[in-house]
C-alpha cells in the first residue's frame, strides 16, 4: 500500500429533503481495493457519484489523488473509471464502434487505436465480438463492455457500482475474475456490492454503510476485530451430533448453538482452560468429535455484528 | 474515422448509427424517385417550369427543418433518458465538443438527404427557363443552411434544458414546432422572393437573402450558445450565466432597427422562449440551497428560471423606454406591453417555483395548466358579463381607456404577492434548515 489517494471528507448530500449520504470521512490507500457494503438506500451510489465528480455534494469535499472533486471535476474525470450501476450503452452501435468512439472520447493517441481496442476486448473476454450489435449482447456482455469503457484510458482509479449486480452465476464468476485480476495490477478500486463473501477473496479494506452513515472504515482485520465479544467454534462429529447440541445448549457461557448436517456452529464467551472444559464435557457426552476449531470471522460476520449495533 | 470526426467523436457515433449501408441505398434510391418525380412534373405542358427548383428545396427544408430539428430536440433528453449521459461527462469532452458534435451529428441523415436533393434543385434551375436565377439558389442554400443552423442549434436548445422528468413530449413538441415554424418561415420567404425583394432595417434597404441569413446565423449562434452553456452545466465546467441577459441585449438592438409593428412578435417570442426554459428546468430544493448558499448572486448555480425572468424583466424595462422613446408614433398604450408581460412572467414563474417546492407532483404541467385558467378563466367571464374594461387586472393588456399606473397595479400587485408567498417558502424551507445545521 501507498500514500492517500483518496480522502474523503465530511461528505454530505440530500436530495431535497432527503438525506442520501450524511456526512462521510474515511481515506483510500493506493493500491487498496476498498469494498463499499450496506443494503439498498445505504448512499453506496451517491457517494461513488460523488468520488466519480458526477454529483455535486450538499456539502464536505473529497480529495482524488490530491484534487478536489468540488473545485476540480474535469480534472478527477481524467484520473478515474467509473462502472456505474447500469449500462450506459449505445445499443445501435457494434463494440467495436462503441469503444472506438471513447476512445477518440478519451483523447488518447489515434496510433494505437486499433491495438489497444483489440487489448481491451481480449482482457475483458469480448474478442472476436467486436461487429456484434449491443442491442443483441447479453447482460453479461454489456457488463464487460461497459468495464471496457471504464478501463479503455487506463485509469489509475477505478470506482465500480455493483459489477456483479444482475448478472447470472456463470457471469458473476467471470466478472469475480475480471476484478481480481484488476486488483492484481494495483490500480486501486472502490467496489460497492451486496455479496460480500466475492469481495472477500480480493479486497484489502472495508467500508459498511446504512442509512448514508458510515458505520465502519478500515482494514479487513480491523473490520473482523469488530466481531462480537463472543468467539465462534465450529466442531464435526461422526456420531452424536444431537448430543452434542443438547450439552452446548446446557453448558454455561454457550450461544447461538447453530446445527448444519454433521457440523454444529457455536459461540462462546471463555477463555482458553474454558474452551477445553468445553471439549471435554462433549467427548464425555459421547460425542465423536472429528474436528474442532475456533471459525474466523468473515466481512459478513462484521457487516451483521454492525449492522445489527446501528438499528 | 474522419479528422472531424475524431475532433468531434459524436460526429462519428452518429455516422455509425444512423448511416448504416441500408440506409445510404435508400436515401439514394428515394432522393432520385422524388427528383424524377419533380422533373416529370416541371416538363409537362401544364407543369410549371419552377417545380423542380420549388419541389427539391421544399424536399431539402422539410427534412432538414422538420426531421434534423425533432433529432436535435431529443438529442441530450436521449442520452440523459438511456443513461448514457454521464459516461460522455466523464470523459474529457468540452461542452463545446458534444454541443457542435450533436449539431452536426444528431440530424446527420436529414443533412444526407438535403445534399442528395440538391442536384435536383441546381437541375431545377436550368429547367426553368429563366425563372430561377442561380442567384436565387444560392441565396435560398445560403439561407436554408442558417436557418438550418438556427433550428438546430435552438433544438439542442431546448433538449439540452430537457430533464428527464420533466416529461419527453415537451421537448419533443417543441422541436417539432419549432422546424415546422423554422419551415413555414423558409417557404415563404423563398416562394415569394424575387430580384427586388428587400428589408428595411435601421432605415436602410437591405437585401432580403444576405439580412435574413446573417440574422438566422446571429440567432443560431445564440442558441448553440445557450445549448453549450446547459451542457457545461452538466459537465461542472462553471461557465457563467451570462449569454441570455446578453441575447435579450442583442434581441434589443435587432428589435430596434425594425419596423415598428414587429416589435410585438419580438417581444412575444422572447417570452415563449423564457417560459420555455424555465418550465424544462425542474429545480427543486437542492439548486436552490446551492444558489443561496453561495457568494455570487449571479454564478452558475442560479436557477434557471430566476435568471430567464430576470433577463426578460431587464429586456422589458429597455424595450418600454425603446417603445416610449422611438417606436410609438401612434402615442397609444402598446409601449406598456413588455412591462405587462415581464411582470405577469413573474408571477407565472414564482407559481411554478411554489408548486416544485410543494412537492406537487408534475409541478410543470400544474402551472401550465393553472396559469392558462387564470387568464382564460376571468376573460371569458369578464366578456360574458360585457365588462371588457376590466381585463387588464387578469391579463397582460395595455388599455388605451386606463391611465400607465391603474393599467400596471394589478399584474404589479400580483407579481409581488406570489413572490412575496415565495420568499416566505424559501425563509422558511432554507433559512430555517440553514440555521439547523443543513446548510453548508
Amino acid at each position: 500500500m501507498g500514500s492517500i489517494i483518496i480522502e474523503v471528507d465530511a461528505l454530505r448530500r440530500e436530495f431535497d429533503e432527503t438525506l442520501a449520504v450524511d456526512g462521510v470521512s474515511f481515506s483510500v490507500e493506493e493500491g487498496a481495493v476498498f469494498a463499499l457494503v450496506g443494503p439498498n438506500g445505504a448512499g453506496k451510489t451517491t457517494l461513488m457519484r460523488m468520488l466519480a465528480a458526477l454529483l455535486e455534494p450538499s456539502s464536505g469535499t473529497a480529495r482524488i489523488n490530491g484534487m478536489d472533486i468540488r473545485e476540480q471535476p474535469r480534472a478527477v474525470h481524467s484520473l478515474l473509471g467509473f462502472l456505474p450501476d447500469f449500462y450506459g450503452l449505445y445499443d445501435e452501435l457494434a463494440i467495436c464502434e462503441y469503444l472506438r468512439f471513447f476512445y477518440h472520447a478519451y483523447r488518447l493517441p489515434r496510433e494505437m487505436i486499433g491495438r489497444r481496442i483489440e487489448e481491451i476486448q481480449a482482457h475483458v473476454g469480448l474478442e472476436g465480438y467486436g461487429d456484434r450489435q449491443i442491442g443483441t449482447l447479453s447482460r453479461g456482455m454489456r457488463q464487460k463492455l461497459s468495464l471496457a469503457r471504464a478501463i479503455l484510458h487506463d485509469p489509475k482509479i477505478l470506482l465500480l457500482d455493483e459489477p456483479a449486480g444482475g448478472l447470472d452465476l456463470e457471469s458473476r464468476e467471470e466478472m469475480q475474475a475480471l476484478l481480481k485480476g484488476l486488483a492484481r495490477t494495483g490500480k486501486t478500486i472502490i467496489v460497492s456490492s451486496h455479496i460480500l463473501s466475492e469481495l472477500e477473496d480480493y479486497c484489502s479494506h472495508v467500508a459498511m454503510m446504512d442509512q448514508g452513515r458510515l458505520l465502519f472504515a478500515g482494514s479487513l482485520t480491523d473490520a473482523r476485530r469488530r466481531l462480537p465479544a463472543g468467539r465462534r467454534f465450529r466442531l464435526r462429529a461422526a456420531a452424536g451430533v444431537e448430543r452434542a447440541v443438547l450439552q452446548l445448549e446446557a453448558q454455561g457461557g454457550v450461544s447461538h448453538v447453530e446445527r448444519h448436517g454433521s457440523d454444529v456452529v457455536f459461540e462462546f464467551d471463555g477463555d482458553q482452560p474454558a474452551v477445553a472444559e468445553v471439549v471435554k464435557a462433549l467427548v464425555g457426552a459421547g460425542v465423536s468429535l472429528t474436528h474442532f476449531s475456533e471459525a474466523a470471522g468473515t466481512i459478513q460476520d462484521s457487516y451483521n455484528a454492525l449492522m445489527k449495533g446501528s438499528r | 474515422m474522419t479528422p472531424l470526426s475524431e475532433r468531434f467523436p459524436e460526429i462519428g457515433r452518429y455516422a455509425a448509427s444512423e448511416l448504416s449501408r441500408m440506409r445510404v441505398i435508400a436515401a439514394v434510391a428515394t432522393t432520385v424517385l422524388i427528383g424524377a418525380c419533380f422533373l416529370s412534373m416541371a416538363c409537362s405542358p401544364l407543369g410549371s417550369k419552377d417545380e423542380l427548383f420549388k419541389g427539391a428545396i421544399l424536399v431539402q427544408a422539410l427534412v432538414v427543418l422538420v426531421y434534423g430539428t425533432a433529432r436535435a430536440a431529443g438529442a441530450v433528453r436521449a442520452e440523459r433518458q438511456e443513461k448514457t449521459w454521464d459516461m460522455q461527462r466523464l470523459t474529457p469532452l468540452s461542452s463545446f465538443e458534444i454541443a457542435f458534435g450533436k449539431c452536426i451529428g444528431a440530424p446527420l441523415f436529414s443533412y444526407f438527404l438535403a445534399i442528395l436533393m440538391l442536384p435536383w434543385a441546381i437541375v431545377g434551375v436550368f429547367v426553368s427557363n429563366g425563372a430561377v436565377s442561380f442567384t436565387t439558389l444560392l441565396g435560398s442554400q445560403a439561407f436554408l443552411a442558417a436557418l438550418t443552423f438556427l433550428a438546430v442549434s435552438s433544438g439542442l436548445l431546448v433538449s439540452s434544458h430537457t430533464i428527464e422528468r420533466v416529461s419527453k413530449p415537451i421537448a419533443e413538441v417543441l422541436g417539432l414546432f419549432l422546424g415546422i415554424f423554422a419551415i413555414t418561415v423558409f417557404m415563404g420567404v423563398v416562394t415569394t422572393h424575387s430580384a427586388r425583394s428587400h428589408v428595411v432595417y435601421f432605415d436602410h434597404d437591405w437585401s432580403e437573402f444576405p439580412w435574413l441569413t446573417t440574422s438566422a446565423l446571429l440567432f443560431g449562434l445564440w442558441a448553440f450558445m445557450g445549448a453549450n452553456w446547459r451542457i457545461g452545466r452538466d459537465l461542472l465546467e462553471g461557465g457563467r450565466i451570462w449569454r441570455l441577459p446578453a441575447f435579450m441585449a442583442f434581441l434589443l438592438l435587432f428589435q430596434a432597427g425594425l419596423l415598428e409593428e414587429n416589435y410585438h412578435a419580438i417581444t412575444l417570442a422572447a417570452l415563449v422562449l423564457v417560459y420555455a426554459a424555465a418550465l424544462l428546468n425542474p429545480e427543486g430544493h437542492e439548486q436552490w440551497r446551492k444558489w443561496l448558499s453561495g457568494k455570487r448572486f449571479l454564478s452558475n448555480d442560479i436557477p434557471v428560471a430566476v435568471a430567464t425572468s430576470l433577463s426578460y424583466v431587464l429586456y422589458a424595462a429597455f424595450s418600454t423606454e425603446f417603445l416610449l422613446l422611438y417606436w410609438n408614433p401612434q402615442n397609444n398604450a402598446d409601449w406598456r406591453m413588455p412591462l405587462l408581460l415581464s411582470l405577469f412572467l413573474v408571477r407565472d414563474c414564482a407559481i411554478l417555483q411554489g408548486f416544485r417546492f410543494f412537492k406537487i407532483r408534475y409541478p410543470e404541467a400544474i402551472t401550465m395548466i393553472f396559469s392558462g385558467l387564470s387568464y382564460a378563466l376571468p376573460i371569458m367571464v369578464l366578456k360574458s358579463l360585457d365588462a371588457d374594461r376590466f381585463i387588464y387586472i387578469f391579463a397582460p393588456y395595455p388599455d388605451d381607456d386606463v391611465g400607465v399606473i391603474r393599467n400596471i397595479l394589478p399584474s404589479l400587485l400580483q407579481a409581488l404577492a406570489m413572490l412575496s408567498i415565495l420568499l416566505l417558502v424559501i425563509r422558511k424551507r432554507f433559512w430555517a434548515a440553514a440555521s439547523a445545521g443543513c446548510k453548508p
